[in-house]
């Protein structure tokens, strides 16, 4: 007989079951005893979704193919149910077959937020909306751009239709996960729900130890030391006007428009538990510097970029504050704002220690 | 772009002062600490607490809330900076000293551990305090990995990883179960544990750190510092309990206001 996802509520073993395959990620682990290779992703059905391990996995299969699971059996792992599928089970294709899945999403802090999940929902304050038509078979339509941002992390979503409120908190069902540019962020549509909520969202930096970082999220900081400077540092000059790097002195699109120069460095952080790349420019560096917008201008073009961020930077005890970013698969930060770390820091620290020891 | 190289390691002078070494899997020496972690590279902080050198090579001692890290660097060396860097600081400079950790024997065949630094920056009281807070962190979650481990009769990484345990956590609680299994992780964390805590209330004790200060200032009578079990004693009768007095020369000791001369025997540290 056939299991639904619904009535899968504890450890089973042999559990048949129809699904539709919604995600589908592979991961290769290194150990004493050389390579192993597993499958993960979610499934889903009439009645729900759930996350599935799998040691074997037919290739043939397809994100969004439906597919028969004989000899399966179920987990807990992290307090949730998990579908495990290993050498004795069987996996077959049904081609044409189709399952309405019912999307259940999960309420998950915004840091947790990740591509294991295809929906989640979240509570969070919503900031930094602006409001872009685009065209749509004829038809003008809205899309709300902003972010979304609770006491662990912020996100990007863009919201399709449905309007968003700046400084408004509010809770998102069925959210779609999305990665775009190498940064997390949230998609709000049709099956989506937006609801006001009263939740006290404060205001302080959210401090995260390297090794737990999972996804690619924003508005973090990161406390460590210096180890490495970038040896790549260069000065740029951009447009006012559309802010991007111009050549030979002006814009090309806007020959008129003033230019500045803007600095590029990059340094490794270490905070003991990992270590991370983070990019920065003039806007986050020079108030670290005390290098004033003016000094700046006036001295970019003479300065050597690799010794003013080395001498300023290497060595130091740092708090960073920024969005994460995938780039060529490796975790890096784009920071926002640099300071030296401060006893407010190392409270915060403190009790994120204390909390978890206790 | 920034070489990719080993990751530094955070951890305390008493985890490093009982790392053994062993034959990697490469057949190249690597030193283990008892927590697990095959050290190549350290970052570590701390109070510089004596200073010596010639032409040749320059040794500084720099103690963190438990004990001291030897670091030593030569004019001839790989990287020619490495002595200067350490002459560039001096005695009571707080630092930050990233390097290499190398080993050697000696006469009664322990092994002894030194750091070659690659990088030295002085960094103020808040940077010493963070680093203190990550080094108990990193070390108290290797220790839960371990235990955690112990419950297992055939233990591995991967089940560690799936308690939640990251990659380095688990694969040092089983390094450590497999060359460490009689080792006393109770005793490293009694030494441990009380730093810790000191860093966090020295402050709100200065009458009775003076109390302890100017005893060690004015009862090192015959030149070889101040005997632990007569410090007990002044503090007893100054109404101050013995885990107390601990906290506060580990505390001292930290800061470079007093170091341990010879096993028990604390100095006063001149700085006038
Ligand atoms: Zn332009």
């Amino acid at each position: 007989m056939l299991s639904k996802i619904i009535d899968i509520d504890s450890a089973r073993q042999n559990i048949d079951m129809k699904v539709k395959l919604l995600s589908l990620n592979k991961r290769t682990i290194k150990n004493d005893r050389g390579e192993t290779v597993y499958y993960y992703g979610i499934i889903g059905d009439e009645t729900g979704t759930v996350p599935f391990t799998a040691w074997v996995f037919p290739p043939a299969v397809r994100v969004g193919d439906v597919i028969e699971i004989r000899s399966c059996y179920s987990n807990l792992y992290n307090g949730k149910i998990r579908i495990y599928i290993d050498g004795r089970s069987e996996i077959i294709l049904k081609p044409d077959s189709d399952i309405e899945v019912k999307r259940t999403s999960d309420l998950v802090k915004i840091r947790d937020v990740s591509l294991s999940m295809p929906y989640v929902s979240v509570i969070g304050k919503i900031t930094g909306v602006r409001k872009k038509e685009y065209e749509n078979d004829g038809a003008t339509k809205s899309v709300y751009q902003g972010y979304i941002e609770d006491e662990t992390a912020r996100i990007r979503i863009s919201s399709f239709g449905k309007q968003i409120q700046e400084n408004e908190v509010v809770r998102i069902d069925n959210a779609r996960v999305t990665q775009f540019n190498g940064y997390m962020g949230l998609s709000i549509g049709d099956s989506s729900r937006i609801e006001t909520v009263t939740a006290n969202i404060p205001e302080k930096p959210r401090h995260v130890f390297i090794s737990e970082i999972r996804s690619p999220v924003g508005g973090i900081t990161i406390t460590g030391f210096v180890v490495s400077v970038g040896q790549g540092s260069r000065i740029f000059t951009k447009c006012s006007v559309c802010r991007r790097i111009v050549e030979d002195g002006k814009c090309k699109d806007h020959p008129s428009a003033p230019v500045y120069p803007d600095i590029f460095g990059y340094f490794s952080l270490s905070d003991g538990t990992g270590t991370l790349t983070c990019y920065i420019n003039s806007d986050s560096f020079l108030p670290y510097a005390g290098i004033t917008q003016d000094q700046f201008r006036r001295d970019a073009y003479s300065m050597n970029p690799n010794m003013v961020i080395r001498k300023n930077l290497l060595g130091k005890c740092i708090s960073v504050s920024g969005d994460l970013r995938i780039q060529d698969d490796k975790m890096t930060l784009n920071a926002q704002s640099i300071r030296a770390i401060s006893q407010e820091d190392n409270r915060e620290i403190g009790n994120i220690i204390e909390e978890e020891f206790q | 772009m920034i070489h990719k190289r080993d990751q530094d390691y955070w951890i305390f002078s008493a985890e490093l002062r009982d790392a053994k070494v062993m034959d990697d899997t490469a057949g190249k020496p690597a030193a283990i600490t008892p927590l697990g972690i095959n050290i190549k590279r350290i970052l570590c902080t701390g109070t510089v607490t004596s200073k010596q050198g010639d032409d040749r090579m320059t040794r500084i001692t720099v103690a963190d809330p438990v004990g001291n890290f030897y670091v030593v660097g030569f004019s001839n060396g790989f990287n020619p900076e490495e002595k200067s860097m350490l002459d560039g600081v001096g005695v009571d400079d707080r630092i930050l000293v990233i390097g290499k950790v190398s080993s050697y024997r000696n006469s009664e065949g322990n092994y002894l551990f030194s750091i070659r630094p690659e990088l030295v920056s002085k960094i103020d009281e808040e940077a010493i305090k963070f680093w203190g807070l990550k080094a108990y962190y990193f070390a108290k979650r290797r220790y839960f990995a371990i235990r955690e481990a112990q419950k297992s009769e055939d233990p591995s990484a991967d089940m560690l990883k799936e308690s939640g345990y990251t990659q380095v956590e688990a694969e040092s609680a089983i390094n450590a179960i497999r060359n460490f299994p009689n080792y006393d992780y109770q005793k490293l964390f009694e030494v441990i544990e009380p730093a810790m805590s000191s860093m966090g209330s020295s402050s709100q004790l200065p009458e009775v750190r003076s109390i302890i200060l100017d005893y060690i200032k004015n009862n090192d009578l015959d030149g070889k510092g101040c005997r632990y079990e007569d410090i007990v004693v002044a503090a007893k009768n100054a109404g101050i309990d013995q885990s107390t007095v601990d906290e506060i020369l580990n505390s001292l000791g930290s800061l470079g206001e007093i170091f341990e001369v010879s096993l028990k025997r604390y100095k006063f540290v001149d700085t006038s």
